[in-house]
């Protein structure tokens, strides 16, 4: 009984745990790196991986044509973040970008 | 006795033993030719935390032996359950970063920014760490002299 409770107690905490591996901002270089606040979108594309074995390889060419189809006229300003979440045997990679079309 | 001063030792350098690590940095563009530049940094942390590693230590130091086997073994179920690549410690909150982006745009006003360095570190004590997102970067101010 004890070492269920404490089999629980692991499971529950074991849990959604993250690490972010890379979050980089940066701005264009034009002239004078004027960031014209307009719309700002958000992306995210995961790949998920099963003890080293994944499918789903182009999940950032997926994240970059997206970029491109929602900023047709291109970005000012972006937030590319890289991070894992942690699962049992397994995790998913995911790529947010967040960025400010002109 | 001896005990006691291993005791002391290990807390110590546990206390001690903290230090920082760089995992990853980007610098931008820098233009140093439009106006003087007023530096700023932003910062985000989250505690991170290897449980697993920290059961391991709690076996290591168990006394009994079945204390340590059980350790042993919620340090295995914990590794098998956080699967996969890590950069510093595990943290509970994976999107403790993701407010930099409007940050950067709020903390420049005149909304020219260049210089834009992005850090991602950690600061270690043990099993227990802080995991950093920085971004530090120039505002680019409307006058024309330069002042770095």
């Amino acid at each position: 009984m004890k070492k269920l409770f404490l089999l629980l107690t692991v499971a529950m905490l074991s849990a959604c745990t993250s690490s972010i591996h890379m979050s980089q901002v940066d701005v264009g270089s034009n002239d004078a790196n004027n960031v014209d606040i307009g719309k700002v979108i958000e992306i995210e594309k995961s790949q998920k991986n099963i003890l080293g074995f994944v499918y789903d390889t182009d999940y950032v060419d997926l994240a970059y044509k997206n970029l491109l189809l929602e900023c047709p006229n291109g970005t000012s300003m972006i937030n590319v973040e890289y991070l894992t979440n942690h699962g049992f045997f397994s995790w998913t990679d995911k790529i947010r970008i967040k960025a400010v079309c002109l | 006795m001896p005990i006691k001063l291993k005791s002391i030792l290990g807390l110590s350098f546990l206390l001690m033993g903290g230090c920082s690590q760089l995992h990853h940095v980007h610098i931008g563009d820098i233009d140093q030719s439009q106006g003087t530049l007023t530096p700023f940094t932003i910062q985000v942390n989250e505690l991170g935390f290897d449980l697993a590693k920290t059961a391991e230590i709690g076996a290591e130091v168990a006394k009994s032996s079945s204390t340590s086997e059980d350790l042993e073994l919620v340090a295995f179920i914990l590794a098998i359950s956080n699967f996969g690549p890590k950069t510093g410690n595990p943290v509970y909150n994976d999107a403790y970063a993701a407010k930099v982006l409007a940050e950067v745009i709020k903390v420049c006003p005149s909304k020219k920014l260049t210089g834009l360095t992005s850090v991602r570190e950690a600061t270690n004590v043990g099993p227990v760490s802080g995991e950093v997102v920085s971004i530090k970067g120039y505002c680019i101010n409307n006058n024309q002299t330069n002042n770095i």
